[in-house]
């Protein structure tokens, strides 16, 4: 790898680095809400995560970034435990989110199974293209 | 997001039906399908690994799905990699990269969808058109057109000889 290579191979790493960086400090994700609740006190949030338990309409859920565990109240629509869903709603200072709408992730899995068959897909054009290719030339 | 597979049948599609018509459409085909294939797979190859390491990763993966990025990086990896001909190489992945941002952000539902104009606005924006209870009817569909012009591509060869 010569010089000019290395730069841009370089330059790459820290768009990636900054971008990612300036993405992850200006996004407010869950930790930011339950370290600041008097700040974020009826603000609205969105949060993704499994269903651990059901007592009425009250749903604990298991948040799937941080593995946080949330209440959700005033949850009117059916959901089942281990079900993985996506809701978005009210969040009160006194740590609890008051559910506005949901819906259920049902197709995760599929398309995760999916996505590997085109994924392994891809490297077989791949491999079968390879003498077309200039790697490093 | 749809899944892979969708992005490669629709991307297929796109190349392919057009080239029934055109004989060069076809030989580009023919010469750039990696690059092709590797555009349609493209944000989600560089962005999905950082999800998969570590879901707290998910704030940090997003930007690199969005065009700008893609961009960028397609075009460094094209000074590394490519067929023939380094700008057509990077067109090439730039072109399917953008096809397959905006079928993500045709999905409905309650996911925002994805930063279109990072590092400008981190607002998430999405078309909300395709609900996800329909697009695994979308993508039978599309594998299954592919699969049809792919014979139909066979036959002609065969034909021909």
């Amino acid at each position: 790898m010569n010089w000019k290579n290395f730069t841009l191979f370089l330059i790459l790493v820290i768009l990636f680095v900054l971008s990612g960086l300036y993405n992850q400090v200006n996004q407010k994700d869950i930790t930011i809400y339950l370290s600041n609740p008097e700040d974020n006190d009826k603000q609205k949030i969105s949060v993704s995560g499994t269903v651990l338990k059901i007592d009425n309409d009250e749903i604990l859920l298991k948040d799937s970034m941080y593995g946080k565990e949330i209440l959700l109240k005033n949850v009117y629509d059916k959901y089942q435990t281990n079900q993985f869903i996506n809701i978005q709603g009210i969040f009160h200072k006194e740590g609890y989110i008051e559910y506005r709408k949901g819906e259920e992730i049902w197709d995760k899995k599929i398309k995760l199974i999916l996505s590997i068959f085109g994924f392994l897909f891809v490297v077989y054009i791949f491999i079968t293209d390879y003498k077309k290719i200039n790697l490093f030339k | 997001m749809p899944d892979l597979i969708t992005h490669i049948a629709a991307t297929h599609l796109i190349v392919k039906l057009p080239s029934i018509f055109r004989d060069r459409i076809l030989n580009y085909y023919n010469n750039y399908k990696s690059f092709i294939f590797l555009g349609a797979i493209f944000p989600d190859l560089i962005s999905k690994p950082f999800q998969y390491i570590s879901p707290k990763l998910y704030n940090f993966s997003l930007p690199l799905h969005s065009p700008f990025v893609v961009l960028i990086t397609a075009y460094i990896l094209t000074r590394f990699i490519y067929i023939q001909n380094k700008n057509t190489s990077f067109y090439t992945i730039a072109i399917f990269s953008i096809f397959h941002i905006l079928l993500d952000n045709l999905q409905k539902g309650l996911n925002p969808g994805y930063q279109i104009f990072f590092p400008f606005s981190l607002k998430r924006y999405g078309l909300n058109l395709i609900s996800s209870e329909i697009y695994i009817y979308i993508m039978l569909g599309l594998l299954s057109f592919s699969f049809i012009v792919e014979v139909y591509f066979y036959y002609r060869k065969k034909i021909a000889n």
